[in-house]
């Protein structure tokens, strides 16, 4: 029996276990390191070894599948670079909600509080926005990627 | 229900569409929610204040109604909400399972909301049957009605994944939004407004009570169950007791359930005192900036620190990162015992204390489900449901017992309400207490949740040949 271990990026679960599927092995496991990691680490296995000329399909597939990765991982970063800036204009507002406190303006030291708390509580939703705008931003073509893992899974052997 | 009332096509879903729409995201699961949230912020926050502070029932019965009726009314609680769990998994009807209960539970909040602001004063006896009857009313009945059907709509709303994790996203928005609002807003503007004053606390709860209604009314118009009985596939029936001897053979999950415990009491302490402390200790009575100053440290750090927490845990794994988290959190916690009474310094240990929780905050679901898994490896059976029903009841018993505890407390430690007139100074020994339920009882808990988490399984290493 032969076991393997993927870290699957969230939204590409079902693309990567189909592929694996097709060539011949079984999802056993999944486990997340935290609730809100991207990554879920999924394990396969396969009861029979590889036969000839499945080794080279699957180092294929790996391939596309590491180019997708790829885009993901830019477009993390430019997720990243986004909710980081959100979470400090929050941490400013809170900094700056001590100062109208000290001036004695109650109402803006309110306002100033509650738009900081909501700039770092809104940090924990704005991955699936900032994703679409950085897909978009970056002009790239998953689907294509995602038609030539396909292709390569419907060849024959 | 079959044939009954939600048959008429009036009842029926306006989000008709087969994939979530915009629409339906926004109205149905933001919109939509966002009242109940806040209103249960409210009530866990200021509701104990009301009935100290305003309606001064501490002194019933010799202090023991204030203490023991919190107890007694979430034990109900628990069983109506096991109860109701058996009632929607039963229910069939044109609108679907979980959304009549919805458009029930609509007017049953509202109501109860108003009857636990308007309590009748004069006569100790009538004012504690009315307390006991409307606090049970709102949450064992109404509340638990909502919140049963509330947390089904999700799951039954798609069955793709991609889209439910987007839906689930947009359905917890509301929680943080609410508790957000309410942690300054309230503190800042209306609780000074509303003062000692108990008309003005019933007006309060009137106009949020006519601004609820016809929210929760757009979360039952414009949500939709897609999801059907054949679609989820039926489960293998498994008696609870025999549920029970599944689980318990999981180190995994036992260690869990007693993290859940420590976890939720300490919590539950911290959100019953918080208002006293910085009333009472901290800052002055209403002071208008104290409490929320203390919500803001305390809050910001575990939402911005999501960030870290991923990271974190993929180098040092679950186990070592709670770990970790929890040393960090007692630090945080000593340092505002150094001096209780400086805001500065509290200030500084609460935002320490924060950070420490962020791996115990984002890893809980998948700590349950580690724990779950492992049920299932070493006795072959699946208990989610189970397990997610008994960690409801812990959450709901432990805030049963942390206000148990806290009002037993005050009540005969010779608390003193203010009066619209005078605000007095609560004696030494009441502040001692106050401060050991929001802040010293973390000292315990912390370091006992780090030998806790001693016991949790390691995270699994990809075996040798795996990528």
């Amino acid at each position: 029996m032969e076991e393997l271990t993927v870290s699957v990026r969230q939204g590409r679960e079902s693309v990567t276990e189909n592929c694996y599927k097709a060539l011949g092995w079984q999802v056993i496991s999944r486990s997340k390191e935290s609730d809100t990691s991207p990554f879920t680490r999924t394990v396969f296995i396969r009861e029979e070894p590889e036969p000839d000329g499945a080794a080279e399909k699957r180092a294929r597939c790996e391939a596309v599948l590491a180019e997708i990765e790829e885009i993901d991982r830019r477009v993390e970063r430019y997720y990243l670079e986004r909710v980081v800036l959100v979470g400090l204009a929050g941490a400013v507002c809170i900094g700056l909600s001590f100062l109208f406190l000290h001036l004695g303006w109650h109402v803006v030291f309110t306002l100033s509080l509650l738009l900081g708390l909501f700039l770092c509580s809104i940090t924990l939703a704005l991955r699936p926005p900032f994703t679409r705008m950085g897909l978009r931003k970056l002009g790239v073509d998953v689907p294509a990627l995602e038609s030539k893992l396909t292709a390569i899974l419907e060849e024959e052997n | 229900m079959k044939n009954g009332l939600l048959s008429s096509k009036i009842f029926d879903s306006r989000a008709p569409a087969e994939k979530v729409t915009r629409r339906e995201k926004i109205l149905g699961h933001f919109m939509g929610p966002i009242a109940v949230m806040v209103m249960n912020s409210i009530l866990s926050s200021y509701l104990n204040v009301y009935y100290t502070d305003v309606l001064k029932i501490g002194g019933i019965w010799g202090g023991m109604f204030i203490s023991a009726f919190p107890i007694v009314a979430k034990v109900l609680d628990v069983l109506t909400f096991v109860f109701m769990g058996m009632v929607v998994d039963r229910t069939k009807s044109r609108q679907g399972k979980a959304r009549p209960w919805i458009l029930f539970s609509a007017p049953l909040m509202v109501v109860c909301l108003v009857l636990l602001f308007a309590v009748p004063t004069g006569n100790d006896n009538l004012t504690a049957i009315w307390i006991f009857v409307s606090y049970t009313l709102f949450y064992a009945v109404a509340f638990t009605m909502y919140s049963t059907a509330h947390t089904l709509l999700v799951p039954l709303a798609t069955n793709d994944p991609v889209e439910r994790q987007q839906l689930s996203t947009v359905a917890n928005t509301p929680g943080m939004a609410a508790g957000s609002f309410v942690a300054i807003i309230f503190p800042c503007l209306l609780v000074p407004f509303m003062g000692v004053v108990g008309g003005r606390w019933i007006a309060v709860a009137v106009a949020l009570a006519i601004v609820s209604l016809p929210l929760i009314l757009l979360e039952f118009f414009f949500t939709r169950e897609r999801v059907t009985q054949s679609d989820a596939g039926s489960d293998e029936k498994v008696s609870l007791s025999a549920q029970l001897r599944c689980c318990v053979k999981s180190r995994s999950w036992v260690v869990l359930m007693l993290y859940l415990v420590v976890i939720n009491l300490v919590n539950s302490l911290f959100s019953a005192g918080t208002f006293y402390y910085c009333n009472w200790v901290l800052g002055s009575y209403n002071d208008g900036y104290t409490q929320a100053l203390f919500y803001a440290l305390g809050q910001a750090p575990l939402e911005i620190g999501l960030l870290l927490c991923n990271p974190l845990a993929r180098k040092l794994g679950k186990r070592n990162s709670m770990l970790l988290g929890m040393i960090l959190s007692t630090l945080g916690a000593a340092l505002c015992l150094l001096n209780p009474r400086s805001l500065p310094v509290v200030l500084a240990g609460q935002f320490i204390r924060s950070l420490g929780l962020i791996p115990g905050t984002y890893m809980i679901s998948s700590m349950l489900g580690d724990a779950l898994d492992d049920v299932e490896r070493v006795s072959g059976k699946r208990c989610d449901g189970f397990s997610s029903s008994v960690l409801n009841c812990i959450v709901t018993i432990m805030g049963g017992v942390a206000l148990c505890i806290f009002n037993f407390g005050i009540s005969h430690l010779g608390y003193r309400a203010p009066t619209a007139d005078v605000i007095p100074v609560q004696n030494g020994t009441i502040q001692t207490f106050i401060i050991f339920c929001v802040i010293g009882v973390q000292l315990v808990a912390y370091p006992l949740i780090a030998v806790i988490t001693r016991f949790m399984r390691p995270d699994r290493r990809p075996a040798e040949n795996g990528k």
